[in-house]
């Protein structure tokens, strides 16, 4: 019995002495920013080093980033920690959730310091500026940025005697078809090789798809879908073709990078982040990256998160705090900074003259591949914002896939469901 | 006669050896695979997925998965781990085996009801408990502390019920007769009760260590601080929205589960060996 | 005799206070946090009191009553067989063969790894074009089947990883109780003459029924939060055809940031289970054999 008490003892002199200890002399008289990410693996090591930098160049300031794994658990730690006000000074978050945010008051609008420091914001592109603007305010600030991009297996391409990249859907869809059924392709590996494979559950590619066929996803208040249009049927029907005809399937989230890498499929269509991953998983083949193909337009919908300040906490989130956190976004979305970021990660840069930089004229010259990304920059444009649109995009990609996986599906029943269903979430039912 | 029973015997172990050893097989599987797969190259990967045995055996990805992620890196992450599930378990098995015995000896009146009350916390999912935990452990101060990873684990309604089926199953004559001798209930649950128990404590211990080695998101949620981190929330790192690291993350895995694997193996020897010395059953 | 009564508490109390307090804190009063909230609108900042609003909306959504069904599905799919394997590997287990470390081991194997680890394997074993379950159709002569992408087997491929990943942890359950029954019951049946069936039903069964009835309920009262496989291998797809109930609302809570919504459906759920769990008793009160 006595050895009992002594273990219990010894235990709590052990945690005492380990949750007792706290005060970090680091931190002595800085401004703290603490800052909640999902970058992991390879980007939270440029991130990690890019903040050393901007911590070396500005003594007063410490930025602390706290990775928290992946963006379902970024946002399930803000959800909570909004809850009780112990947010952090800076985070990443998607518009939906900055939108949310806005609603429930926590939220320093960026547009106040832009304001203050009469700051010019005409270098940036347009479309990463309004991408963040909620209720004619800027909010938010870009920060990771991605552009989706073909990826084309370049081997395969001349096996199947296809001389040129596809650049309409059309020949898009052909040049699938050439993969599929070729027999000197089929015979080049020891697998099948198909098309191409993507995810119905992710709607990003029916939204480009549409949008490049001359559609629009909702009016300019995002109060109406029109995705019972016209070039809606045919997004689907391009879709649709594909899996029927087999010259495509289907995965989940980025496993058609993989299908891509084990050369199974010909052609993906993806983010330009992939490249770093694919890279780094090594590529065994010529390949080679384009510009999205188009049918009616030229579009391309960029993804990814944006940084925002709150305003909630008084541990970090002070005067103090939120401006030294408003000079780091500043800091890593300036000229050199976001085209660093640019090179090291495949994230899109916010700034045109960053193209201009020596360090990305130079890495252009070198590397091929990440100019189709860059190249698409002028005719980018972004989804919905609302929270509501969150919903939607969902409910899209559900019903999609739904579709996608019958075996006779009805094109038009599956587009007045997803119609119906979006029209009535935008309205509020 | 005697013969005949022993070839019986023996058809009969054959028997049973042909089908555990199918059923291991199945077991085995998907962990020899994620072994399998963690001496695998990248490329290897990728160009044959399926393939059985890596080429050959490269211990990169296990040197690149253990210094991967953030700055403390995998031996900060286990040394939490361990410290966390070691005590949370030391604290299920006192707590819970107290409360146990209560329940099975004791008479007290709203018995089955105040057990009902403790089965109900089951009956919640966790995904519903973060946010009101994470406010409860704010309200404390506990956030980003040891203690909101260890604490709140150290009882739990699932060991208190595990151990109260066990307890019920020895009989309350023995209770009454140690009483009789002039044993103190105390005395009884420490000399008698716990001794007894042995194998129903063992895998009540067991189950804590191992939920607490495998909590993901309970961790995340209530730490921040990278000097806290876990080693499941150090896996996270490998498998990203964008892509998977398979190679590294199969070995940080197989490097995660290997130390379980041997705790295990010892301690259902133990688990053997208490039954048997236990000697009251037989 | 009240004031009898009243110490009797008290003592037992001095017993599961301990344990119980943390239970209360953490396990206990959020039920009611719960509650609370799902009497609320607005997820993150300020809440409006909306009344039973957030309950009467889950009966005209079709999403909840969907997930509802494709959870009992689950439950049924995976909690029988579950108990039934692991009561026989258990059986297996028991007896005196060699190599027994080694075999339980590794059939407590799929229990020590990490689901998240295991989920990702089996999606690989899932894969349809390359995925080792598929390669073993063609290879007898079986079309393969797209697990994962469709909407019949989605849900069937869940429930088989998962009765792998659960059958460890009861086989260890039913190994604790067997070996706590005493062997005279045995060896004076067998001096009876009694067959091994006979053995199995008169003493094993009942003996090792309070340990039955705790896998049982345990079981079910897990199954109906099934969550984390979902989660990694198909997000509640393809479709809708494997979103569960906890999904549902994970989905609500933390993506949509309707926290009052999702408590609600938390506590629909709390009710559902506690229901079952009530009727599970009432049976047992006649079934299991308890020594005291």
């Amino acid at each position: 019995m006595k050895k009992y008490f002594n273990l219990i003892f010894v235990v709590a002199i052990v945690l005492f002495a380990i949750t007792g200890c706290g005060g970090n002399p680091e931190e002595d008289g800085k401004t703290v920013v603490t800052f909640w990410h999902a970058m992991g693996g390879q980007l939270e090591t440029t991130l990690t080093n890019m903040i050393d930098q901007f911590n070396k160049e500005n003594p007063d300031i410490l930025v602390k980033p706290q990775c928290m794994g992946n963006y379902q658990t970024l946002s399930q730690k803000l959800m909570a920690a909004s809850q009780v006000g112990n947010n952090p000074t800076i985070a990443q978050a998607y518009e939906a959730w900055t939108q949310n945010f806005i609603d429930a008051g926590i939220v320093e609008p960026i547009q106040s310091y832009i304001d203050k420091e009469k700051m010019d914001l005409t270098d940036f592109y347009s479309v990463m500026i309004d991408n963040n603007i909620f209720n004619d305010k800027i909010y938010s600030f870009p920060f990771n940025k991605s552009m989706p991009v073909l990826y084309v297996n370049m081997d395969m391409l001349k096996t199947a005697g296809i001389k040129k990249i596809p650049e309409t859907h059309d020949e898009l869809m052909k040049a699938y078809e050439i993969l599929s059924t070729n027999k000197a392709v089929q015979t080049m590996y020891a697998n099948p090789v198909k098309g191409t494979a993507f995810s119905a559950r992710d709607a990003w590619n029916f939204f480009c798809l549409l949008q490049q066929n001359g559609g629009k996803l909702t009016n300019k208040n995002e109060t109406e879908a029109y995705l019972n249009s016209e070039p809606s049927k045919k997004s689907l029907k391009f879709m649709l073709d594909t899996i029927k005809n087999d010259y495509g399937y289907l995965t989940q989230g980025y496993e058609h990078q993989t299908e891509f890498l084990a050369k199974k499929v010909g052609i993906i269509m993806s983010s330009s982040v992939s490249k770093s991953y694919m890279e780094n998983d090594k590529v065994t083949f010529n390949w080679a990256s384009a510009p999205l193909t188009h049918n009616k337009t030229k579009s391309a919908i960029l993804s990814g998160t944006n940084v925002l300040i709150f305003n909630n906490n008084p541990k970090t989130c002070n005067e103090k705090q939120k401006e030294a956190g408003w000079k780091f976004i500043k800091w890593f979305t300036d000229r050199d900074q976001t085209a660093h970021w640019s090179i090291e990660t495949n994230y899109m840069p916010v700034r045109k003259s960053s193209l201009k930089t020596e360090i990305m004229i130079a890495n252009i010259a070198k590397d091929p591949l990440i100019k189709a990304a860059l190249d698409q920059l002028p005719i980018a444009t972004f989804e919905p914002k609302s929270s509501k649109w969150f919903q939607c995009r969902q409910v899209i990609g559900e019903i999609l896939e739904e579709c996608l996986t019958e075996k006779n599906p009805e094109i038009n029943k599956y587009l007045e469901k997803i119609d119906t269903t979006v029209n009535s979430i935008l309205k509020g039912e | 006669m005697f013969k005949k029973k022993s070839n019986r015997e023996k058809f009969f172990k054959t028997i049973v050896h042909i089908l555990l050893i199918i059923g291991a097989f199945v077991m085995l599987f998907p962990f020899f695979w994620m072994v399998s797969t963690s001496f695998k190259t990248q490329s290897e990967i990728n160009d044959n997925p399926t393939a059985l045995f890596p080429n050959e055996y490269n211990f990169n990805n296990y040197r690149q998965a253990w210094k991967a992620g953030s700055s403390a890196g995998f031996g900060r992450y286990f040394f939490n781990t361990i410290f966390v599930a070691t005590i949370t378990t030391m604290g299920q098995l006192i707590l819970s085996s107290l409360a146990a015995f209560a329940f099975a000896f004791l008479d007290f009146p709203h018995k089955e009801r105040i057990f009902l009350l403790l089965l109900g916390t089951m009956m919640i999912p966790q995904q519903a408990l973060l946010v009101p935990d994470y406010i409860i452990l704010h309200k404390l101060g506990w956030l980003d502390t040891y203690l909101a990873l260890i604490v709140p684990w150290v009882c739990s309604a699932f060991s208190i019920f595990l151990m109260r089926q066990f307890f019920r199953g020895i009989p309350k004559e023995l209770f009454e007769a140690s009483r009789i001798d002039g044993s103190s209930t105390l005395g009884f649950y420490f000399r008698i009760l716990i001794p007894l128990s042995l194998p129903v404590m063992l895998t009540a211990g067991m189950f804590s260590f191992l939920g607490s080695w495998n909590s993901f998101i309970w961790p995340l949620i209530v730490t921040s601080a990278d000097e806290l981190r876990v080693i499941q929330v150090g896996l996270a790192n490998f498998a990203q929205a964008e892509g998977t690291q398979w190679g590294l993350l199969m070995a940080a895995s197989t490097f995660c589960t290997v130390p379980l694997i041997v705790g295990y193996f010892f301690v259902q020897k133990k688990f053997i060996q208490g039954i048997a010395t236990s000697g009251m059953k037989d | 005799m009240k004031n009898k009564k009243l110490k009797k508490l008290l003592s037992a109390l001095c017993y599961i206070m301990p344990g119980a307090m943390i239970i209360l804190t953490f396990h206990f009063i959020p039920i009611f946090y719960s509650l609370y909230y799902s009497f609320f609108k607005g997820g993150l900042g300020k809440k409006t009191f909306v009344g039973i609003t957030n309950y009467s909306e889950l009966i005209t959504d079709a999403d909840f009553w969907l997930s509802l069904k494709n959870t009992v599905f689950y439950v049924i799919g995976t909690v029988p067989t579950t108990i039934v394997l692991s009561l026989i590997i258990a059986l297996l287990l028991n007896s005196k063969i060699k190599g027994l470390s080694i075999y339980r081991t590794i059939y407590y194997l799929p229990v020590i790894t990490s689901i998240n680890a295991v989920s990702l394997v089996w999606k690989w074993l899932y894969n349809t074009h390359n995925g080792l379950l598929n390669s073993m159709l063609e290879f007898i002569g079986l079309n393969p089947i797209s697990w994962l992408f469709d909407k019949n087997w989605a849900m069937i491929a869940i429930i088989i990883m998962s009765i792998w990943k659960g059958l460890g942890y009861n086989v260890i359950i039913f190994l604790a109780g067997l070996q706590g029954i005493p062997k005279q019951l045995y060896e004076s049946a067998e001096i009876d003459g009694a067959g091994l069936w006979h053995q199995f039903r008169n003493i094993t069964i009942p003996m090792i029924s309070p340990v039955t009835f705790f896998v049982f309920v345990m079981s079910t009262i897990s199954s109906f939060q099934v969550f984390a496989q979902v989660y990694m291998m198909t997000q509640g797809g393809p479709g809708k055809a494997t979103t569960v109930i906890v999904y549902h609302l994970y989905d609500k809570a933390f993506q949509k940031f309707e926290l009052g919504g999702s408590s609600a459906i938390a506590f629909v759920l709390f009710l559902i289970i506690f229901a079952m769990t009530m009727f599970q008793r009432k049976i047992a009160e006649k079934k299991v054999h308890y020594s005291n």
